[in-house]
């Protein structure tokens, strides 16, 4: 008989001590105190970045990305930059460079990143703070084109931590002719959301058979679906507040909350929005693009870059500046300031613990130059952070006349505050609920609140959830 | 005992050399580095509040038993528990072995062109990526896809409307072979002479199956069990491109939920406890297995 006490006592011992080892490893994570920023300006950065997300095609992310390193190489001769593009959605960007963050070994000099996870970067004391940077305007020339909005994007507890690169926002996107077969006069400019079913509504009754309003529901396209989508309702609604800075607290029940489930209750009930099969498909974000393009759709809550998905060298609708048109998305009774969008894009940091902070603020720079900017603008569909370059010839006529009316809807569009840790999981509840008003219309207003309710209280905590009176 | 030291070393106990260790350490370092580590370090990071990002990505701490706690009162993990049990049991133990059983034994009876042309199929499904699987079911339950034209309903989508139940058909599909195969296998290897003697003993066909057979393949049926649960306990790939966990939580198995909390919540800690719940069902499930095939016949 063997002694199988003696074994486990054996083994016990091996496991305690490695687990003991593990434990160790685990918590001793480095702690950089303040790094130098003095630099010889020779060897390697790295940049982390999308390959796949960014641009509206891949190949010309892979065009903008050599033509920044080739300038960067030619400006600092010393200097060689790695770049280190990474495949996949923004989450899954996100998640594969906080693992490299885990170790400074591995950790990228740059990262360019979602302009919602700057915050939780910082919380995590992964970046450098950029102000002695944007400051000296001999270093960055460009700060002073960019509104104030966008320079505090990224400003946490009174610092700087990454420069913008460009912007998405929302408005609403419509097919001239079907309004006008619907009878809706042209141009169209809606001043409340009643109009905007107004006009589905003529649409269904007209019977182009098209999907007369595209209101985005569901999870599948995640925290993008949610910033195109139903966050841009929620911004025009009577209640705007997502997240209430005052109580630090998630909003998951208010009169505007209500009004936009019961938009989409309108929608849905009456057969105006899209199919299921469309609307949570994994590529539900670039359905409206195909669908405005194929004259399926009358009416769409989109995003700018949709435009610049129509040039020439992506999905190509040649007559899309004749066919169609954009407008802002109005409040949901007319209110002030009349107009509402979301806001969110992607911008550059420093990491901290990086060896070579001047060679990466170079780099910065060469993002930053207004020809850089340019095509990224018009190839990504961004609305440029740099004036000059949001109001030069070669932005505004890409794609005209969408570049110009995104550029001006921008004053009233917003931060969602996806800085805040609980934001995925307010993505996940708006999404539910308005994927469950979708699978089935007859869901109440109630219900609707109740899974986003919820499901926020559930991640954040049920101390962490109010109601707006 | 003079009799017994000539004797040299007794041999009925077991012996020990110390020079097999050496023989052992290779295997030993990698099993320890590469698996028992992983495996403790998981252990531990499920009772702390570790994040992907943000401050707690730092600043973490062992925080006992909160997660247990937490999981307690998450309905979503209750729900993704139940779903999970769903899928293995109807999915995987029920459908995919009693249907590989009845494919092996239809099969066994069939003459041989009718057997290779479906056996071949029947491979096929599962010798395709999972993804494949994916966007094939994917297409076929959507509005307008191939089911609803069958079911004369071509506006609804399936996948929507009984998400929990495309999904484990389309595992089922895939998995099946599986089953077929380990049972053929099974089945060709009982003792003709056995089930002759059945036979000229009069039994019926169902009697056979029931008294002679089916008892006979016992422990080819408890390995089968224990291999598909385990299989499809951690199958993410499959749902997830087929429905993300959605829509609202109705496919959310536990696989998924944990994805969720780690990667899209940023839930380090909390999404290990959950893997290590399933680790716990995996167990639960194994152990009943081994203990059915040891009360042998």
């Amino acid at each position: 008989m063997r002694n199988p006490g003696k074994r486990f006592g054996v083994w016990s011992a091996l496991l305690t001590s490695l687990s003991v080892a593990l434990m160790a490893c685990g918590g001793g994570s480095n702690n950089p105190s303040s790094t130098s920023l003095s630099d010889d300006m020779t060897g390697t950065i790295t940049v982390a970045y999308s390959t796949t997300y960014v641009f509206d095609s891949d190949d010309t992310s892979v065009i903008w990305w050599d033509k920044v390193k080739k300038e960067f190489e030619a400006a600092y001769p010393k200097a060689h930059l790695t770049l280190q593009g990474f495949n996949g959605t923004d989450v899954d960007l996100v998640n594969k460079v906080a693992l490299e963050y885990k170790n400074p070994a591995t950790t990228p000099d740059v990262f360019m990143l979602p302009t919602g996870y700057v915050g939780q970067w910082v919380g995590s004391d992964y970046l450098l703070p950029l102000d002695s940077f944007v400051n000296d305007s001999s270093k960055a020339p460009f700060w002073k084109s960019f509104p104030k909005v966008i320079q505090d994007e990224s400003r946490i507890s009174g610092k700087v931590y990454a420069v913008n690169t460009g912007e998405n926002n929302s408005a609403i996107y419509y097919n001239t002719s079907m309004l006008t077969n619907a009878g809706i006069s042209v141009p169209w400019a809606p001043k409340n959301w009643n109009d905007l079913l107004t006009a589905a509504r003529a649409v269904k009754k007209s019977g182009q058979n098209v999907v007369a309003f595209w209101a985005p529901a569901g999870t599948s396209a995640g925290a993008g679906g949610v910033l195109q989508g139903s966050a841009n309702m929620v911004y025009g609604s009577s209640t705007p507040t997502i997240f209430d800075y005052k109580t630090n607290k998630w909003v998951v029940d208010s009169p505007g909350l209500r009004e936009v489930f019961q938009f989409y209750k309108s929608v849905y009930s009456e057969g105006l929005g899209g199919s299921t099969s469309d609307l949570f498909s994994p590529k539900a974000v670039g359905r409206p693009v195909v669908l405005l393009k194929d004259h399926q759709m009358a009416i769409a809550i989109g995003s700018n870059w949709f435009a610049d998905a129509w040039t020439e060298q992506n999905r190509h609708w040649a007559t899309a500046a004749q066919e169609a048109s954009a407008v802002p998305l109005p409040t949901s009774k007319g209110q002030a300031p009349g107009s509402a969008s979301t806001l969110g894009g992607w911008a550059v940091a420093i990491s901290k613990v990086t060896k070579h902070p001047q060679l990466s603020w170079g780099l910065i720079k060469v993002i930053q130059s207004d020809d850089n900017q340019t095509y990224i603008a018009n190839r990504a569909g961004f609305v440029p952070p740099s004036q000059t370059v949001a109001h030069s010839d070669g932005f505004l006529n890409f794609a005209p006349p969408f570049n110009k009316a995104f550029g001006d809807a921008l004053p009233n569009s917003k931060l969602v505050p996806s800085e805040q840790e609980g934001y995925p999981a307010w993505v996940q509840g708006i999404g539910q609920a308005t994927g469950q008003i979708a699978t089935d219309p007859s869901t109440s207003v109630d219900a609707a609140i109740k899974i986003l309710h919820d499901t926020v209280a559930n991640q954040v905590g049920a101390d962490k959830v109010e109601t707006l009176k | 005992m003079a009799v017994a030291g000539t004797l040299g070393p007794r041999l009925d106990r077991e012996r020990f050399q110390w020079s097999s260790l050496l023989m052992l350490a290779p295997g030993s370092v990698l099993l320890l580095v590469l698996f028992l580590g992983p495996v403790l370090y998981a252990l531990y990071i499920g009772f702390t509040n570790l994040a992907l990002v943000g401050s707690r990505s730092r600043d973490y701490s062992f925080t006992g038993l909160e997660n247990v706690t937490r999981m307690l009162g998450d309905y979503v993990f209750i729900k993704s528990s139940w779903l999970t049990i769903l899928f293995v049991v109807g999915s995987a133990i029920v459908g995919q072995s009693v249907l590989g059983m009845l494919l092996a034994i239809l099969l066994r009876n069939a003459v041989v062109p009718i057997r290779a042309v479906v056996g071949s199929v029947v491979i096929v499904a599962w010798v395709l990526p999972e993804i494949t699987v994916a966007l094939i079911w994917y297409a076929f339950s959507q509005a307008g896809g191939t089911l609803s034209i069958l079911l004369g309903h071509t506006s609804s989508n399936y996948l929507v409307l009984v998400p929990m139940l495309i999904v484990s058909l389309a595992n089922l599909w895939r998995n099946v072979a599986f089953s077929m195969l380990v049972f053929s296998a099974g089945l060709r290897n009982l003792p003709s002479e056995v089930l002759e003697a059945a036979e000229v003993e009069g039994a019926s066909v169902f009697r056979r199956y029931r008294l002679v057979i089916l008892p006979l393949l016992r422990p080819t049926i408890v390995t089968n069990l224990l291999l598909v649960t385990i299989l499809n306990l951690s199958e993410f790939t499959l749902i997830y491109a087929m429905t993300q966990g959605g829509p609202g939580i109705e496919t959310t198995t536990l696989p998924i939920y944990v994805y969720q909390e780690a990667f899209v919540f940023h839930q380090l800690g909390y999404g290990t406890a959950i893997s290590l719940v399933l680790v716990l069902i995996g167990a639960f499930f194994s152990l009943l297995f081994v203990r059915a095939s040891r009360s042998q016949v």
